[in-house]
């Protein structure tokens, strides 16, 4: 039971990240291979002030979000205006920066070590309740962050993203101050990915830096790319895909004896990275996805 | 003082070999138009063939040879299996199709060879002393067959047929598709060129180290950092920014913990792109 509670959690976790960076790249087209960093400092910041200096979850989190937010703001001033190239090498760099600063900042986040007992939201329930009510709350939390990314592609917001990508200097053309408009999908985006990062800490109630590899990063490309970019529902499909598959085929290993466990994690990723390349090639708009539809987005143009 | 130059010299010996994999970034970059990010394996294939050639006791310049060619082989691989068939498409798709192809890769090589690290049976050495600094005579060597490479591939471009419709295609690829430079069979020539360059520069890091399966990832974004330093559009512009990158990461450690290398680096090029977008040796062209 508590394993299908993790399975959920995670694929919620990874549904709520995957929509954050489909509002940056599915609907502005800007490039972050540094997604992870903002989870990192989602997670390190409820942690050590939950765990710390006592603060209560929702105070925790909301400062989480925030604080990922606000770390993504100077980034965005610095790079937002290079090459979608230069942008994704950048903000690669920019999550292993990330990651080096909490492991040498021991007297802050201890470093390699990670920082332990953080509590679940609900753990004062004792430990039968709080697995399935936090389970709750997180499938809450991913909800209302779908209707909030549901709301901006429906807003005048939405379209005017959605014409950046298609054409920014359209957009330019048309008085909008484009860079701005990026800057602030990038810090909406960031702060959902510090919240996700912030429930994740509180679930698996230990954190340390080799969780936030760029694999996270990665895991949620494909999570995307799997449910369709610039969907507005894919991306969460495309999460419980990956963590079903990923989750899944840890279950396998207590049947398959002929892999040792180690060749066993090393096949999945393997088998992860081959599905990346066999979507871009066959299938880049998603399992479930449209054809990419040119005309619509000359119009988008010119309605915004 | 002495712990300057001494700093300095590992810097050199560092950027001499980060030099080979930044060139072959910075030809990938302008020539098929994406930073390629699995580079990285193509460094640690290398390193894991050649070692598993000397620990069935070949020679040694056979395994190196072997290395060469596994990379070589997973260079071209790629190209003709997923970039060829994705040429035309947004940069977006190549890259992350190398993202693919590197998860692929490393999650191939620890299946294969688990996720321990190995060394080469190379004889320790003691350090030898050239006026203030103490350099390993293996660090000579490699120094010595990096800057051969580099030496290589200058006269390749300078000397050769091959070379020159790589720098046509580079400078112009429209213009060199219709004075009847082929771009497959070029495109096919400047991938064995990175992928030995790589294969080179992760054997040498493997000598000097140990291997492990992320050999290669763990040095991919200085190597990267190197080449957007130098500017992508000019390889040698990236050479030179791996030895200042080797320098400045290595000079930085005196003062910053030893893992904080890869940090140096990042503000470095953070640095360069606010100031000079095209790197210090690029064409200045607005992004």
């Amino acid at each position: 039971m508590s394993y299908l509670y993790t399975v959920l959690a995670f694929g919620l976790i990874y549904a709520m990240l995957a929509l954050g960076l489909n509002l940056q790249m599915g609907f502005t087209g800007i490039i972050n291979f540094g997604y992870v960093a903002f989870v990192a400092i989602g997670a390190y910041t409820s942690a050590i002030l939950t765990v710390n200096y006592g603060w209560p979850i929702a105070l925790a989190w909301s400062a989480a979000a925030l604080l990922a937010a606000l770390a993504s703001y100077p980034l965005g001033l610095l790079t937002i205006r290079l090459g979608g190239d230069y942008l994704a090498v950048v903000t690669l760099g920019f999550s292993e920066l990330v990651v080096l600063f909490i492991l040498n900042q021991r007297g802050l986040t201890r470093g390699a070590m990670g920082i332990v007992g953080i509590h679940q939201p609900f753990a004062a329930f004792g430990p039968t309740l709080s697995a399935p009510l936090s389970l709750l709350l997180i499938a809450a939390i991913t909800a209302l962050t779908a209707l909030l990314i549901w709301r901006i592609g429906h807003s005048p917001l939405g379209r005017l993203l959605r014409a950046i990508q298609a054409n920014e200097s359209a957009a330019q053309a048309l008085g909008k101050n484009t860079v701005s408009y990026k800057v602030l999908v990038l810090v909406i985006g960031s702060g959902i990915a510090g919240l996700a990062g912030a429930l994740y800490a509180h679930w698996v109630q230990y954190i340390s830096p080799e969780q936030f590899s760029p694999d996270v990063t990665f895991n949620t490309f494909i999570a995307l790319i799997l449910g369709g970019v610039g969907s507005l529902f894919g991306p969460i499909v495309g999460a419980f895909v990956l963590i079903l598959f990923l989750q899944g085929s840890i279950v396998l290993q207590d049947y398959v004896h002929v892999l040792s466990a180690n060749q066993l994690a090393a096949l999945r990723f393997m088998i992860v990275g081959l599905v990346l390349v066999l979507l871009i090639l066959f299938r880049p708009n998603g399992i479930l996805g449209k054809t990419p539809a040119r005309h619509e987005s000359r119009r988008e143009v010119s309605k915004a | 003082m002495v712990i300057l130059a001494q700093h300095a010299a590992d810097g050199i010996v560092l950027g001499a070999i980060l030099a080979l994999p930044a060139l072959g970034l910075a030809l990938i970059w302008r020539i098929a138009g994406f930073p390629h990010l699995a580079h990285g394996s193509l460094m640690t294939i290398a390193a894991y063939a050649a070692w598993a050639a000397t620990s069935a006791h070949l020679p040694i310049w056979v395994a190196v040879t072997l290395g060469l060619l596994f990379a070589a082989a997973a260079g071209v691989g790629m190209h003709l299996g997923v970039y060829q068939r994705l040429a035309g498409r947004p940069m977006l798709s190549l890259f992350i199709a190398s993202v693919g192809l590197e998860l692929f890769l490393r999650y191939g090589v620890i299946f294969v060879f688990g996720s321990d690290f190995q060394t080469f049976p190379l004889p320790a050495q003691r350090g030898i002393r050239l006026g203030i600094v103490s350099l390993r005579p293996l660090d000579l060597l490699l120094l010595a067959v990096a800057l051969l490479a580099l030496a290589g591939v200058w006269w390749m471009f300078r000397r050769t047929q091959v070379g020159r419709r790589m720098r046509a295609i580079s400078d112009n690829a429209a213009l060199a598709r219709l004075s009847g430079i082929s771009p497959q069979r070029t495109l096919i020539a400047m991938w064995i060129l990175v992928s030995v360059l790589a294969g080179i520069a992760g054997i040498l890091l493997g000598m000097r180290n140990v291997i492990t399966p992320t050999l290669g990832w763990d040095v991919l974004l200085l190597a990267f950092a190197a080449a957007i330093l130098g500017g992508i559009t000019n390889p040698f512009g990236a050479a030179i920014g791996a030895f200042l990158m080797g320098l400045v990461s290595q000079i930085g450690i005196i003062w910053l913990p030893t893992s904080y290398e890869e940090g140096i680096a990042f503000a470095l090029i953070a640095l360069v792109l606010v100031v000079r977008p095209r790197g210090l040796f690029g064409e200045s062209v607005r992004i």
